[in-house]
């Protein structure tokens, strides 16, 4: 049962990266790319905790960590980029 | 029993994260994505890893500590996004009645006015599709605006 449930909520996940990535490609400007792109992260995040679980190892939770640290330095450097002059 | 109130939990997660995702798509305006994109995928994600904390209850420690880290920095990024956003004067979207008239009514003066131009085509779209649902004595105003 809680395999199920797993997999229903994976699904939800993958469904909504997939309907932020559409946000992604359409956003009309820059900053509006950036919010989608920080989300996507978020989201993708979730997804690696959750095949950590499916595979049964602990390894992908420092992977999440990393990719966590790296996306908040990148949406950081992206955001004081902002600040000037585009 | 532990494991299934875990992925109850989870999937509550998961529920939240499509909810962000849906609102990052369908509002219309940077600041209206922003609120529904961070805050959301804040309480979502960290659902999603208290559920595996009750789950798996061996990969307590990693896991709390992701919690703690999207708890310290997922506010921090969007404040500094929100900022960046307000600094380039991005649209903003008119979303109350009186705002709506106060548009139109300045669109009608400056004619030739300093306004960026995707900002104008874009604000005429979305202020009639808003006054139509907000206020009925609005929508005449904003039609005649749009043409």
């Amino acid at each position: 049962l809680v395999d199920i449930i797993l997999y229903v909520a994976g699904g939800l996940i993958l469904l909504a990266m997939i309907i932020s990535f559409f946000r992604l490609l359409i956003g009309p400007d820059f900053m509006n790319r950036t919010v989608a792109f920080d989300a996507l992260t978020i989201m993708a995040l979730s997804v690696v905790v959750l095949l950590g679980f499916f595979l049964k190892r602990q390894n992908f939770l420092d992977v999440a960590l990393v990719y966590g640290l790296l996306s908040f330095l990148g949406v950081m450097v992206v955001a004081r980029f902002g600040e000037k002059e585009l | 029993m532990l494991a299934i109130i875990g992925a109850i939990i989870v999937l509550l997660g998961a529920i939240l994260l499509f909810i962000a995702s849906l609102g990052l798509f369908r509002m219309p305006d940077i600041f209206n994505r922003m609120q529904a994109g961070t805050k959301a995928t804040t309480l979502g994600s960290m659902l999603v890893y208290l559920g595996f904390i009750l789950i798996e209850p061996t990969w307590w420690a990693k896991l709390l500590l992701l919690m703690v880290f999207i708890f310290l920095t997922n506010p921090l990024s969007s404040h500094a996004l929100a900022r960046s956003a307000l600094f380039q004067k991005l649209f903003r979207a008119k979303l109350t009645s009186a705002e709506i008239k106060q548009e139109t009514g300045k669109k009608y003066e400056d004619a030739s006015g300093d306004t960026l131009d995707w900002n104008v085509a874009n604000a005429v779209g979305d202020g009639a599709d808003v006054g139509n649902s907000l206020d009925e004595n609005n929508t005449a105003g904003v039609d005649g605006g749009s043409k």
